[in-house]
């Protein structure tokens, strides 16, 4: 293996996934986005219906950033990298709205 | 060396890691930074609507619904075509592009309507805060799905005489990325902007 296959290799951890599986993901986030719109129409659990709502959009962003973006297939330090800036975006956005 | 046909020869880097890939992941993270101070701002100011329309009475759910539906799947075609792009699958790759670009006009074409509907209903740019945080918002994930279809079709022209070659799989996966991330944006914005009102 010469040093181009190495450093090329290392971008790629593990096997990315096939096409059937990837199909099944965007089915699921289908599936998911579903039942956020269905979720709204649940009155007057609002603490159980906003988490709700946060937890399946937090799942549909980690299915799209570690499925389709290959964060899982990928060298650990991208996804270092991104969550990283993902991080300190809540983080800004939870003390702005704190103290505003 | 069956990763090798299917990809360019990069030079050895420090990291290990494609400087290209590394650079854009540093770009998409500080993307997040922005369009979460974007975020805190429509959250500051919704409430303020300076007896202008408000998110209640503007937003059609069911319409957004089927836009986030739209920008989802042509994630979906995007990462079949990065995938076909790295086995060699030259045409198919171009194909999937071209499905992926295609959706994506289509979800502008939902913004395009549903901004000029709220216009339509008295929500202008400066009608109220709460409109210039709203159009602010939206607005710049909409010009970045309109940069991510210019990208697409770009890629799509380059491919046309022989489907992307080997060496092209490196750029459709870097354009894909960047279109993975504007449905991310629009994964959070669809929950905190459309969602959200309807419950709290």
């Amino acid at each position: 293996m010469g040093q181009h296959d190495r450093a090329r290799a290392k971008d790629h951890v593990h096997p990315a996934p096939d096409r059937r599986f990837l199909v099944r993901v965007g089915i699921w986030l289908f599936v998911i986005t579903l039942a956020e719109f269905l979720i709204t129409y649940i009155h007057g659990q609002r603490l159980i219906v906003t988490s709700g709502l946060f937890a399946l959009s937090a799942l549909k962003f980690a299915m799209v950033a570690w499925i389709f973006m290959h964060l899982k297939y990928d060298n650990r330090f991208l996804a270092f990298i991104f969550a990283f800036g993902v991080i300190l975006t809540g983080l800004i956005v939870w003390m702005l709205d704190y103290l505003h | 060396m069956g990763h090798q046909a299917t990809h360019g020869h990069h030079p050895p880097t420090n990291t290990g890691i494609d400087n290209l890939k590394l650079g854009f992941w540093i770009f998409l993270s500080s993307e997040c930074v922005f369009f979460g101070s974007l975020l805190v701002g429509y959250l500051a100011y919704v409430n303020t609507t300076a007896k202008g329309p408000t998110a209640e009475q503007l937003f059609n759910v069911p319409l957004t619904t089927v836009s986030s539906f739209v920008l989802l799947m042509s994630s979906l075609a995007m990462v079949l075509a990065v995938s076909a792009a790295h086995k060699g699958e030259a045409r198919e790759a171009r194909n999937w592009v071209l499905a992926t670009a295609l959706m994506g006009l289509g979800f502008l074409g939902f913004q395009v309507y549903e901004f000029s509907h709220f216009y339509s209903l008295g929500l202008g740019l400066s009608t109220s805060p709460f409109a210039t945080a709203f159009y602010t918002l939206t607005g710049f994930h909409g010009a970045h799905v309109a940069v991510g279809v210019i990208w697409l079709l770009t890629l799509w022209w380059h491919g046309r005489k022989s489907g992307f070659t080997a060496d092209m799989a490196d750029d459709v996966e870097i354009g894909g990325l960047y279109w993975h991330f504007v449905d991310l944006v629009w994964v959070v914005l669809f929950t905190v902007v459309y969602l959200l009102p309807e419950v709290v």
